[in-house]
């Protein structure tokens, strides 16, 4: 199997996975849930697009690090909108904040670690929030055992991003190689995972 | 001597590039796209194959006009010198004869079906062939808006038939073909701006410079995704398909704002193909 291969398959999956869960009467029980998973699945939909015409060399651009990290933002915050409603708007205010800072530290000259710091933290309270609110409400009985999947995915698609970030900047995670050929299946894995999480949660 | 089957299929694979199948397939889709945002196609099979039959016929028409019209540009850019009728593998006459008789069957088989939607697909083959090819590719850079306008006829053409009469809807999915094709044609001549320069053919690029063209062709994208959505809320079209619509538009955007702030081969192509992908989903999300 070549390297075209497995970008196109997994990337095209990838977006007809989350046109559907988008088009689709979204499971999210407030407007902003609704909202929200939909950025979410629309930046899964438009950046696999994206990497299939330009190729994995686009994730080089700075840009590509906001949008990165509006994934797990935009997630977690449907997930607080929806099981935490009373810290949606707190938490709003922190993903915008939390974006502003990425996007500084991207484009302004500051040291590497302040970067890899900045996008640890922001992409740490994601996740965090991510993995809690549904084994939360899985706990509480609110959700059945499926809504783990976002988790899974939400980790997945977090600690890809994270990865990748930390690869851009400079640091390497872990000592691994280059990931960036994995991004296309991580993308795939994740969508399955949080529309499997969303629909039968 | 070959037979009859042989020669055939040699002349199909030479006339097939002719019609520039990716390019006529996109507005046969719009074309579709248009009769089944008005009529169910399941209960209108019939009328839906003629639609398909007679908009595939002109459109073809007019394109293999074109080409024979065009075939001394197309020998002097490297991009199309081997067009069969280009690269000499068929004759000017041959040419002409092939894109006058599908022209005559397309437009004949739409006369057949509706007088209207006659009318509306021989105005769309006239002002390709006529005023876009003929009369003004040559002399100015603004043809592209007549060939906007040509293109926007079958998607007008199908939701006249579909509807019985030109309504509101039917005109501004026109419109949104006619803004999505400088985002489609000006950011391929960016990409292939040596080739027009040495055929002569003058281009927004050359005229104005290429900023102004990235602003232009973002500002034209912008007005084709917002009558795009308008068409999808007056259809009525779920809230579903409605946010994805918005979701591809936006991805569309960012990318024509990407071209005018950091410009590049790769942006340029990627959003000229973008923009087809864009156009074949939003007529797939508005006819279903």
């Amino acid at each position: 199997m070549n390297a075209k291969f497995h970008r196109f398959l997994p990337l095209t999956l990838t977006i007809f996975l989350s046109a559907w869960q988008i088009a689709k009467d979204h499971p999210g029980d407030t407007q902003v849930a609704v909202w929200a998973y939909t950025v979410g699945f629309g930046i899964l939909l438009v950046a696999s697009l994206w990497l299939i015409l330009m190729g994995l060399e686009v994730l080089g651009n700075p840009v590509g690090v906001v949008i990165a990290a509006l994934i797990p933002l935009s997630f977690s915050f449907g997930l607080v909108a929806e099981y935490a409603p009373v810290y949606t708007w707190t938490y709003l205010g922190f993903a915008l904040i939390g974006l502003l800072g990425i996007a500084a530290t991207r484009f302004m000259h500051v040291s590497t670690s302040l970067r890899v710091w900045v996008v640890a933290f922001v992409h740490g309270m994601a996740g965090f929030s991510i993995i809690s609110l549904p084994l939360l409400v899985l706990w509480q009985g609110q959700a059945g055992i499926a809504v783990l999947g976002v988790s899974v995915g939400g980790v997945v698609v977090g600690i890809s991003g994270m990865a990748l970030l930390w690869q851009r900047m400079g640091a390497s995670p872990g000592g691994m190689g280059d990931l960036t050929p994995l991004l296309p299946w991580a993308l795939w894995f994740s969508t399955i995972c949080l529309v499997i999480g969303f629909n039968l949660r | 001597m070959k037979p009859d089957f042989a020669v055939t299929k040699e002349r199909v694979k030479l006339y097939w590039p002719l019609i520039k199948p990716l390019q006529t397939g996109l507005l046969l889709a719009t074309g579709l796209a248009g009769y089944m945002s008005a009529r169910c196609p399941v209960f209108h099979l019939g009328t839906l194959l003629a639609v398909g039959g007679s908009l595939f016929l002109a459109i073809s028409g007019s394109t293999v006009l074109n080409m024979w019209w065009d075939r001394d540009i197309d020998a002097k850019m490297p991009r199309t010198q081997k067009r069969p009728l280009a690269a000499g593998n068929l004759s000017s006459h041959e040419t002409f004869m092939l894109g006058m008789i599908l022209s005559l069957l397309g437009v004949g088989w739409a006369f057949g079906l509706d007088s209207l939607y006659g009318w509306i697909v021989l105005a769309g083959w006239f002002f390709d062939v006529v005023v876009y090819t003929i009369w003004l590719k040559r002399r100015t850079c603004w043809s592209i808006l007549w060939g906007g306008i040509s293109g926007g006829m079958p998607v007008l053409a199908g939701r006249t038939l579909g509807v019985g009469h030109m309504d509101v809807i039917g005109v501004l999915l026109a419109v949104a073909v006619l803004f999505w094709i400088p985002t489609h044609i000006m950011t391929f001549s960016l990409r292939h701006f040596e080739d027009y320069q040495a055929a002569g053919i003058p281009t927004f690029p050359e005229r104005y410079g290429f900023k102004t063209t990235r602003l232009i062709i973002s500002i034209s994208t912008l007005l084709a995704t917002l009558a795009i959505t308008v068409v999808g809320i007056l259809l009525g079209i779920t809230w579903g398909y409605l946010r994805l619509l918005a979701v591809l538009s936006v991805g569309l955007l960012i990318l024509a704002l990407v071209a005018v702030f950091r410009p590049s081969e790769r942006i340029h192509f990627s959003l000229y193909k973008y923009a087809s992908l864009y156009m074949l989903s939003a007529m797939l999300l508005l006819a279903l």
